[in-house]
């Protein structure tokens, strides 16, 4: 009785006014039964053949990371409300996500020829991906098929990172050198001018070798100071210029210092395990969507069907219900099969006449 | 000893035909009774009202030892004489019409049972049904039999039904479980409104459910 009424209150709240015959509705349910539970069973398996994936192995190298002296970051730009690890974390995702990247990377692993194509494109399992674990550390990984390859691919990813923190670094260092040395020129040449006049000035005055009448002349003095001045912008200059070459011959060394490897690519010794989620979560979803369709199936079946299947049908009719006659099927072995039995039917149309006709057998068969 | 019940399909429909005996209340004959006559009709052709006219004659006939005629009032299909392979003989229509009597039609199958086909359909039916010589007739059958069984044609498919319905002194009204509509049967009703209809007999249902599911849910049929 209770689940009667617990299933009635649960189609009711269906939002339909209709009154629900239980009876009719577990009839539906079972009448359709393979349809019902096809979506249960099928999308589950879809859900399997379609998200299933040969396991794969993941390779892991563990960088320390440390921004240059000149604050900067290894590569890319420094945001000063990260750490170092979070930057350079960014850079290196910024790179792989760039199809130019990817291809040199693979290429620097041996994995392809050319840079024409794409390989991940090829190999959908395939995945690279650095993230940040503390302030200092980076870790960078690969995912792919095989270990090998998944080590490799560690690899040319942090040292295709590495050539290119150090050109970019390269780069700028050669345009800050040329800059100076060209400042440095001008300056030069602005202290030979004022050097040349200064000595024309003293040629022109003998008497300045005498430095009481020397420190009185006011031009003099002026030119002295010119040339001072501007052998000291010549000077530094000449310091930045050095400290520059300095930094372009030590380039390639500071940026290793800046990010260098501590634990080196890891050779994983078997492809990663399935996650909880992927093995029984999609499938579980996959089932309870599967029993969402079946639900709706039912709900459209029973509305829509108005035949009469039970007494409770026959509610609100004004003359009474006499009796129910079953569905006569020949016995048989298999006659409770549905599709035996519907086969007996076929075959045996006029079972059900032959059967109330015999009802009678009992009778005299002669008239009386 | 307990005597079990008798699951063969025979059995059960007798079960069945017996509920409906009681539910319309049809009793066995007293003496001096007067004879009923008792329309089958369904809405639609196929949904068993034959097969249920059939087993109410034969077992009003059985149970209480009362003649039975059973008249094949469906001049559509006719089924009733091919079920008991009376063939093309003559029938109602020709009783109606004045070329048969009704001793000649009327077919002794067994000591309480008379069959009498729907007869040649040539003629026109609906004048058949509407023929006042049919009261007369009616009359004379339950003069000769307690009960009066009448195959009527189908209400929805054909407008005899309830003219043929208003002749009986009671009307049964089939419906096919899983098949006839609500609306057929309000329908069907609604055109044998001027007639007394006993009841419906839900014909052939069957169910999908397993009993333990039925108990469980406690299930009416």
């Amino acid at each position: 009785m209770l689940n009667n009424g617990l299933l009635a209150w649960l189609l009711t709240q269906s939002g339909t006014e209709k009154r629900v015959i239980p009876r009719k509705l577990v009839e539906t349910a079972f009448r359709n039964k393979i349809a019902l539970l096809a979506p249960i069973v099928l999308v589950p398996l879809l859900v399997l053949l379609f998200t299933s994936s040969p396991r794969p192995y993941q390779s892991v190298a563990t960088v320390w990371v440390t921004e240059p002296p000149d604050q900067q970051a290894v590569l890319g730009h420094s945001d000063p409300w990260r750490t170092p690890a979070q930057n350079q974390a960014v850079a290196i995702n910024d790179l792989l996500a760039t199809r130019a990247f990817r291809a040199a990377v693979f290429q620097r692993a041996g994995l392809l020829s050319t840079t024409a194509n794409d390989p991940t494109r090829l190999d959908p399992s395939l995945r690279l991906w650095a993230a940040s674990t503390g302030v200092n550390l980076v870790k960078v990984g690969a995912l792919s098929g095989s270990a090998e390859t998944s080590q490799k691919l560690v690899g040319a990813v942090i040292e295709e990172y590495m050539a290119r923190a150090v050109a970019e670094g390269e780069r700028g260092i050669n345009a800050n050198a040329e800059f100076f040395r060209r400042q440095l020129e001008s300056a030069q040449r602005e202290l030979d001018e004022r050097r040349a006049k200064l000595n024309e000035y003293i040629a022109a005055h003998p008497e300045l070798t005498d430095i009481r009448l020397a420190a009185t002349n006011i031009d003099y003095q002026a030119l002295r100071t010119d040339v001072d001045a501007q052998t000291t912008i010549v000077q530094n200059l000449s310091d930045q210029l050095q400290g520059t070459e300095l930094r372009l011959a030590a380039g390639s060394t500071g940026q290793a210092a800046a990010f260098s490897v501590q634990d080196p690519p890891s050779r994983p010794r078997a492809p990663l395990k399935q996650s909880m989620t992927k093995r029984f979560g999609l499938p579980l979803a996959g089932a309870m969507f599967g029993g969402l369709i079946a639900g709706a199936f039912l709900l459209v079946r029973y509305r829509s069907d108005h035949t009469i299947v039970s007494i409770e049908d026959l509610a609100g009719v004004e003359v009474p219900t006499l009796g129910f006659v079953p569905e006569l099927t020949p016995p048989g072995l298999l006659g409770h099969v549905p599709i035996v039995s519907s086969l007996i039917r076929l075959r045996s149309s006029g079972y059900a006449r032959t059967t109330a006709r015999s009802i009678g057998a009992t009778l005299s068969e002669e008239p009386q | 000893m307990a005597i079990g019940l008798d699951d063969r399909p025979g059995g059960q429909l007798k079960e069945a035909l017996r509920e409906i005996h009681l539910m319309s209340g049809l009793t066995p004959p007293g003496p001096g009774d007067r004879g009923i006559a008792i329309g089958v009709t369904s809405p639609h052709f196929g949904d068993g009202k034959t097969t249920v006219a059939i087993g109410l004659a034969a077992s009003l006939a059985a149970d209480f030892s009362a003649d039975v005629t059973l008249v094949d009032g469906d001049f559509h299909t006719t089924s009733i004489a091919s079920e008991y392979g009376l063939g093309a003989a003559s029938g109602l229509t020709d009783v109606l019409t004045g070329r048969q009597d009704l001793e000649h039609v009327s077919h002794r199958v067994n000591s309480h049972i008379t069959v009498i086909p729907a007869g040649r359909t040539d003629g026109d039916p609906a004048r058949s049904a509407r023929s006042e010589n049919l009261v007369a007739l009616i009359d004379n059958m339950k003069r000769a039999s307690r009960f009066v069984v009448i195959d009527l044609p189908a209400s929805l498919h054909s407008m005899n039904a309830p003219v043929l319905a208003q002749r009986c002194d009671g009307v049964i009204v089939v419906v096919r479980a899983g098949n006839t509509s609500r609306r057929d049967l309000d329908r069907t009703l609604q055109l044998l409104k001027d007639s007394k209809v006993l009841g419906i007999v839900v014909n052939r249902r069957k169910s999908s459910v397993p009993r333990w599911i039925e108990d469980a849910l406690n299930l009416r049929r």
